[in-house]
C-alpha cells in the first residue's frame, strides 16, 4: 500500500495538453499542488486556468498527459472508478453555484452521497445540517435555490462540496458572481472550513487580493504556468 | 435523501413537462385500446347474426321464378326438394337432425306475408313455442298459427284473431319473438308443416312449377356436429348439385372474412400509427427535457454519480410517467367503454335468408339486423397497451440519455 506523505503533492499534472479545435488552451503543462494548503491559479481570461481545473477534476479530457490525485492517474480509471474518486476525494465549487433547482438546500447538500454507504443516511443528514449551520444556512435548509440569494446559494454549494470531507477542494472563480462583501464572506468560509479539515484547496481566481492570501500562486499565461 | 425522493421532486418541479409526457403516453394508450377494441368488437358484432340465422345449415334448391306473382308462390331459391335427396342428406355423417319446412310468399290480392310451415323439433316448432311472448303454443296437429312479433305489431294482430291465407282464415294462437329466439329462419307466419303442405298442394302457381306432393318440403333446417360442418355443407352441395343454396355459419363467415380482416387490420394499423406518433412525441419531449437538464446531469457527474446512475435516474423518471400515463389511459378507456354503451351496427342478411322478397319495399328494412355489442377490452389488450406505453417511456429515455453530449466541464466551468 502506498503511504501518502505531507510532502507528496496532492495534485500533479504531467505534460497536459488540451486543444479546442485549432486553439491549444493547455500546452504541455506540468504542475505540483502542495497538500493541505491553499493554492491559487490566476491569469487573464482565456489563459486556460478554468480548463486546467476541469482537467484536474476529470470532467474535461486531455489530449495528452496525466493528472494524478494523491498519486492516482485519474484518466486510467473507468467511469465507476472516476466517479468514486470524485465522490470521495474531490469537492468542487463553481462560479455559477450549480445547485439543482428542484431540491431544497439540505437535499442539494446530500446529493453527492445518495449512493455512498460509508455512513448511514441519518449520519449524513446530521453532517449536512452541521455543514449548513457552519455556512450560516441552517435556517434556510428547506428552501429551494430559487428562493436563495447568490451568496446563499454559494454557501450551500460549499456545504455540498464538503459533505464527503474531500481531500481536495477545487473552486472555480467561487466569488466571481458575488458582490464584494458577500465574496469576502464566502472566501473566508472556504478557506476556514478547508483549513479545519486539512483539505487541499485549489482555487481559480482573477482577483489578485484573494490570490495574495494563498500559500501558493500559479500564474497561467498562454496555456502554461508560471510559479 | 434517496433517488426516489430526488425523482419525485424533479417530476413535481417540472410538472408542465411531466404532464405533457404523461398525457401523450396516456392519450396514446387510450387511443390504441379504444381503436383495437372497436375493431375487435366490430368483428364480433358482424358475426353475431350467425347465431340467430337459424339452424346450423339452411339448405334450399334454386328453381324458377313463378309465372305470375300472385297468390301463394315458392320464392325462386325455394324449389321443391325431392324426397330421396332429403333422405340422402339425413344420412350424411355428422348430421344430427333435419327439420323440414315449406316456405312460401303470399302475394296479392291478399297482403304480402311470408309463411313457414315447419316440422316439430328443437330447430322447428319446439323452438318457436319456446319463444312465444303472448298466447299459446301450437302442436304438429294444430290448425292454429303463430305470428312473428314484428308482423303482429305492424298489422295489429293478437291471439284469438284470424288471419286470411289463400282462401282460408287461420286462428292466431300466439305471438312469437323469433328474431330474439333465433335458431329458425324468420317468417311472418309460422304453422305446422302439414298446413303449409296443404296450402302448397292447392296453390296453382306452385303446382305450375313443381309436382309438390302432400309430404314434400322446400327448405331444410339441419343441425350438425360443429366439427363436421364443412364436410356436411360439401356433402349437401354434392347431393343437391349446382342449384343448391346452402346457408351456414361457414358461408356467412366466408362472405364476411374480408370485412373482418379489414376491421381487425385497420384497428391494428391505426393503433400502430398512434403508437409511432406517440413514440416520436415522447422521444422528442424526453430528448428536449434531457437537453434542458444537461447542466444538472453534468453536475451529478461532478459530484460523483456514474454515467449509468445518471442515465437510470432519467429513465426511472420517464418510466414512472409512462406507468402513470398508461394506467390513466387504460382506466379512461374502460370508463369510456362503459359509458359509450358499445357499438351498434346494421348488417344486411343474405336475401335468401330474409323473410321478405327483395322486390318489396319492406325488404330493405327486414333484411337488416341491428347488433349492439359492448366494447370488448380484454385483459390481454390492457396488458399489451400498458406494457407498450411503459416501453415507449423507457425507450425514449434510454435513447435520449445515450445521445452524445458536451463534456461536463464545458457546461459547469467559469470560462
Amino acid at each position: 500500500m502506498k503511504v501518502k506523505t505531507m510532502t507528496e503533492p496532492a495534485i500533479q499534472t504531467e505534460n497536459l495538453v488540451k486543444s479546442y479545435g485549432s486553439v491549444e488552451v493547455i500546452r504541455n503543462l506540468s504542475l505540483d499542488v502542495p497538500r493541505a494548503q491553499f493554492s491559487a491559479i490566476v491569469g487573464k481570461s482565456g489563459s486556460g486556468k478554468s480548463t486546467l481545473l476541469g482537467l484536474i477534476s476529470g470532467l474535461e479530457t486531455p489530449d495528452a498527459g496525466r493528472v494524478l490525485l494523491n498519486g492516482t492517474d485519474i484518466f486510467a480509471l473507468d467511469d465507476k472508478g472516476m466517479a468514486e474518486t470524485r465522490r470521495r476525494q474531490i469537492g468542487i465549487v463553481f462560479q455559477s453555484f450549480n445547485l439543482v433547482p428542484a431540491l431544497s438546500a439540505l437535499e442539494n447538500v446530500l446529493l453527492p452521497v445518495v449512493f455512498d454507504d460509508r455512513l448511514s443516511k441519518a449520519e449524513y443528514e446530521v453532517r449536512a445540517h452541521d455543514l449548513l449551520s457552519r455556512v450560516g444556512m441552517e435556517a434556510r435548509a428547506s428552501h429551494r435555490p430559487g428562493a436563495l440569494s447568490g451568496g446563499e446559494q454559494q454557501r450551500v454549494a460549499i456545504a455540498r462540496a464538503l459533505i464527503n470531507q474531500p481531500a481536495i477542494l477545487l473552486a472555480d472563480e467561487p466569488t466571481g458572481n458575488l458582490d464584494e462583501t458577500t465574496a469576502a464572506g464566502v472566501f473566508d468560509l472556504l478557506t476556514g472550513l478547508t483549513r479545519d479539515i486539512g483539505t487541499t484547496l485549489l482555487m481559480v481566481t482573477h482577483d489578485m487580493d484573494i490570490a495574495a492570501k494563498a500559500d501558493r500562486v500559479f500564474e497561467m499565461k498562454n496555456g502554461k504556468v508560471e510559479q | 435523501m434517496n433517488r426516489l425522493q430526488y425523482l419525485t421532486h424533479e417530476l413535481l418541479f417540472r410538472r408542465g413537462r411531466s404532464l405533457a409526457t404523461l398525457l401523450s403516453i396516456g392519450v396514446s394508450v387510450l387511443a390504441a385500446v379504444l381503436l383495437i377494441s372497436v375493431a375487435t368488437t366490430y368483428s364480433k358484432a358482424v358475426q353475431a347474426p350467425m347465431k340467430s340465422v337459424g339452424a346450423d345449415i339452411v339448405a334450399q334448391l334454386s328453381g324458377d321464378i313463378p309465372k305470375a306473382l300472385k297468390g301463394l308462390v315458392f320464392p325462386h331459391p325455394n324449389a321443391l326438394l325431392p324426397a330421396d335427396e332429403v333422405a340422402r342428406i339425413k344420412a350424411l355423417p355428422g348430421v344430427v337432425s333435419v327439420t323440414r319446412g315449406v316456405y312460401m310468399w303470399e302475394l296479392p290480392p291478399n297482403p304480402y306475408k311470408s309463411i313457414l310451415g315447419i316440422e316439430d323439433g328443437p330447430a322447428g316448432l319446439g323452438n318457436l313455442n319456446a319463444n312465444i311472448t303472448v298466447g299459446e303454443a301450437i302442436t304438429p296437429d294444430s290448425n292454429a298459427i303463430l305470428i312473428d312479433s314484428d308482423y303482429a305489431a305492424k298489422n295489429g294482430l293478437k291471439p284469438g284473431d284470424r288471419l286470411l291465407i289463400g282462401t282460408r282464415k287461420f286462428p292466431v294462437a300466439g305471438i312469437v319473438d323469433a328474431a330474439t329466439g333465433g335458431k329458425v329462419v324468420r317468417a311472418d307466419v309460422y304453422m305446422p308443416i302439414r298446413l303449409a303442405q296443404n296450402l302448397a298442394l292447392h296453390a296453382p302457381h306452385v303446382q305450375d312449377l313443381y309436382p309438390f306432393g302432400p309430404d314434400d318440403a322446400n327448405e331444410l333446417l339441419i343441425k350438425v356436429d360443429s366439427r363436421d360442418l364443412r364436410a356436411v355443407v360439401e356433402g349437401i352441395g354434392a347431393i343437391l348439385g349446382k342449384n343448391a343454396v346452402i346457408s351456414s355459419g361457414l358461408s356467412f363467415q366466408d362472405t364476411l372474412n374480408s370485412v373482418l380482416f379489414l376491421s381487425r387490420r385497420l384497428g391494428l394499423i391505426l393503433a400502430l400509427v398512434v403508437g409511432l406518433f406517440s413514440t416520436a412525441f415522447v422521444l422528442r419531449a424526453t430528448a428536449s427535457a434531457v437537453n434542458e437538464r444537461q447542466r444538472e446531469m453534468a453536475l451529478l457527474q461532478a459530484i460523483g454519480w456514474t454515467r449509468r446512475q445518471i442515465a437510470w435516474q432519467v429513465i426511472l423518471e420517464n418510466t414512472v410517467l409512462a406507468v402513470l400515463g398508461s394506467l390513466g389511459g387504460i382506466v379512461l378507456a374502460l370508463i369510456i367503454a362503459r359509458l359509450s354503451g358499445g357499438i351498434q351496427i346494421t348488417i344486411n342478411l343474405p336475401w335468401d335468408l330474409s323473410s321478405t322478397p327483395h322486390f318489396l319495399p319492406e325488404a330493405t328494412r327486414d333484411r337488416s339486423q341491428i347488433v349492439t355489442m359492448p366494447l370488448d377490452i380484454s385483459p390481454g389488450l390492457i396488458a399489451i397497451a400498458g406494457l407498450g406505453g411503459i416501453a415507449v417511456g423507457f425507450l425514449a429515455a434510454s435513447i435520449a440519455t445515450a445521445l452524445k453530449r458536451a463534456q461536463p466541464w464545458t457546461l459547469l466551468g467559469a470560462e
